[in-house]
C-alpha cells in the first residue's frame, strides 16, 4: 500500500506565508511612516514590496478563491480595514491556505507517485516498452 | 532598598547582568573557547520590571519612529522602512546612508529620566555639543 511522505510547503509558499502574516501587522499596528514609505516605494520602484505582497495575496486568492474581499486587486481598502479589525481571523485564514496548498501538493505528489507505480507494473508484464517509465 | 535607591536617583547601585548566555562563534567551525563569544540575553532586571510598570504612559508620548517594547512593534518595521528608503533612493539614482547610533542602555535611561526628571549633566553637555556645535 502506497504511505505518503510528510510533506513540507514550497519555499514560495513559505515565503507568501510569512509575508502575509508579517503585512497585516503593518497595516494594523505598524507605524505610519512605514505604511507611507511602501506606498511610496510602489509608486517608484518596479518590483516593490506591495508587488511581493499583491503576488502572496494573488497565490492565497488561487488556492482559496474566497478567502480575500471582491475587487482586492484594484483596491485594497477593504482588505486594509479587516487587517486593522481586531477581530478579523487573519492568521488562521493564511494558515488554512497553507494547509489547503500543502494538501493539494501532497495529493500531486501521491498521483504522480501511483501513475509511475501503475506504469512500471505494466512493464514488468511485458504490456508496455521499458521507454514509457522515461 | 537597591530597586527603590535606583529608580529614585537614576543611579545604579548594584549592576546585576544575569541571564542566560549565548554562545555565538566568531569563526567557521569553530573548535576552542577563545573562538566563541558568550552574549548575555538578559540585560538588567530591575529596569525590565520598571519599564513594565511605566509603558502605559509612555505609549502616547512616543515618536513616531521609537519601536522597541511598545506592544505590537516590531524592529522588523524599522529595517524594513531603512531598506525601503535605500531602495527608493537607488532607485532614482540618489546616494543614500543610515547613521545607526548603538546607544549602551538608551531606552533604560530614558525611562529613568522621564519617570525621576533627574538627568544627567554630563550627558546633556555631550548631547548640546553634537546638536549645537556639531562636534
Amino acid at each position: 500500500m502506497f504511505t505518503a511522505k510528510p510533506y513540507g510547503l514550497d519555499v514560495r509558499a513559505r515565503l507568501a506565508v510569512d509575508r502575509l502574516l508579517y503585512a497585516q501587522k503593518v497595516f494594523a499596528v505598524g507605524p505610519a511612516f512605514l505604511q507611507r514609505i511602501i506606498h511610496l516605494e510602489a509608486q517608484t520602484v518596479k518590483d516593490s514590496w506591495l508587488v511581493g505582497l499583491k503576488a502572496d495575496l494573488q497565490w492565497m486568492h488561487d488556492v482559496n478563491p474566497t478567502a480575500l474581499p471582491s475587487g482586492w486587486l484594484q483596491d485594497m481598502t477593504p482588505l486594509f480595514d479587516n487587517w486593522q479589525s481586531r477581530n478579523f481571523p487573519w492568521k488562521a485564514m493564511v494558515k488554512a491556505v497553507a494547509r489547503k496548498q500543502r494538501m493539494q501538493e501532497q495529493m500531486m505528489a501521491e498521483v504522480i507517485s501511483l501513475h509511475k507505480g501503475i506504469l512500471r507494473c505494466c512493464v514488468q508484464g511485458g504490456h508496455m516498452s521499458p521507454r514509457s517509465l522515461q | 532598598m537597591i530597586c527603590l535607591s535606583k529608580n529614585l536617583l537614576a543611579v545604579r547601585t548594584v549592576t546585576y547582568k544575569g541571564g542566560p548566555i549565548a554562545i555565538i562563534p566568531k569563526c567557521l567551525a569553530p573548535t576552542t573557547a577563545k573562538q566563541f563569544r558568550g552574549i548575555l540575553l538578559l540585560g538588567n532586571m530591575t529596569h525590565s520590571v520598571l519599564r513594565k510598570q511605566i509603558m502605559s504612559h509612555l505609549e502616547p508620548a512616543r515618536a513616531p519612529g521609537q519601536l522597541g517594547g511598545f506592544h505590537g512593534q516590531q524592529v522588523m518595521f524599522g529595517s524594513q522602512a531603512l531598506r525601503l528608503f535605500c531602495t527608493m533612493a537607488d532607485a532614482k539614482g540618489v546616494s543614500s546612508a543610515v547613521l545607526f547610533l548603538d546607544l549602551s542602555n538608551a531606552f533604560h535611561h530614558l525611562a529613568g529620566e522621564l519617570v525621576t526628571g533627574i538627568s544627567s549633566s554630563a550627558s546633556l553637555d555631550v548631547l548640546q555639543a553634537l546638536l549645537f556645535t556639531g562636534r
